[in-house]
């Protein structure tokens, strides 16, 4: 959230009443926490200012929906998870992953996983953010998403829950199944390349 | 909520490894990132705009539909009147029969 301080409710206040420089405001204060969640999840080739749009648009429709109870950036992130999430529905999920389709840089970074001591460059980290990316893709949406808050951003169950509103036990079985798929699939390109 | 916790060291599981090297490369952080250049102005426009016309099509489909519903709701009521209308006279005819009269209580029908 930008640095300066903004008074939320007699903003949300100012914008239920149609005042653009107060919806404005709003959206500049909260671009970096959505712009941060948008990143995490982002879809293939959907741009990520087009999705960070679509999220402030519906915080916009549906403030009445929006109970002073709980932080207001809480519910927009909630906002901002189910728009990715159906972003990822959209998408067709990709087929596995072979080890053919992987650029040299993704080769490298998965010789890497085997040298866990290796402190990796940036360059390596990168390919490895890539091809991270691509074993994602294999996932479904739920999957994907969930795995991504626990294993890339390191949230706890807790922290997802908030988030997503998912069951404790959703959010473990999926998490579970899904470390599962990637292990296997990562198991499986080690096998094509030996 | 933006914490971060160190994986799990797991020497065998590539998973957790390249995820662990995906967490170092994120941790360049973009905190303090502003909004690009008219991005607030113009989805503040856009949602706003948005806004009222949620709230002008609730209140349009309600303007334009309520004439027609109560005249559907009343033809569904006649329809329902006619079609049962049968099974209400042979009720009373039933009722009629001076050896059914002990089914019906006095001055019911």
């Amino acid at each position: 959230m930008s640095g300066e301080a903004l008074d939320v409710p007699s903003c949300l206040d100012a914008v239920r009443a149609g005042e653009q420089a107060a919806a404005s405001r709003l959206v500049e204060h909260f671009y970096p926490l959505v712009i941060k969640i948008v990143r995490s999840h982002l879809p293939r080739r959907v741009p990520e200012e087009d999705l960070a749009q679509d999220v402030f648009v519906k915080m916009f429709t549906r403030l009445e929906q929006y109970r002073a109870e709980q932080p207001f950036g809480h519910w927009l992130s909630r906002i901002a998870v189910t728009t990715c999430l159906d972003a990822l529905r959209a998408q067709k999920r990709r087929p596995e992953l072979r080890w053919a389709d992987l650029s040299e840089e993704e080769a490298d970074a998965m010789q890497a996983t085997r040298q866990v001591a290796a402190t990796p460059d940036s360059a390596q980290c990168a390919a490895s953010h890539d091809l991270v990316a691509r074993l994602l893709e294999t996932l479904g949406p739920e999957d994907r998403m969930v795995v991504t808050m626990m294993d890339l951003e390191g949230l706890s169950v807790a922290e997802v829950r908030a988030r997503t509103g998912w069951g404790e036990s959703k959010i473990k079985v999926r998490v579970f199944r899904a470390r599962k798929k990637l292990k296997s699939a990562l198991e499986r390109l080690e096998g094509e390349k030996a | 909520m933006s914490k971060m916790r160190e994986p799990e060291p797991n020497p065998g599981d590539a998973w957790a490894t390249l995820a662990r090297s995906v967490r170092r490369h994120r941790e360049s952080p973009d905190q303090g990132e502003t909004a690009p250049f008219g991005f607030a102005t113009r989805v503040a426009a856009i949602g706003l705009e948005a806004r009222q016309k949620t709230a002008r099509s609730a209140f349009a489909v309600l303007e334009r539909y309520w004439l027609r519903g109560m005249a559907v709701a009343g033809a569904v009521a006649v329809l329902t009147l006619l079609a049962g209308l049968g099974q209400i006279q042979a009720v009373a005819d039933l009722a009629a029969l001076p050896e059914l009269q002990w089914l019906y209580p006095e001055g019911l029908l």
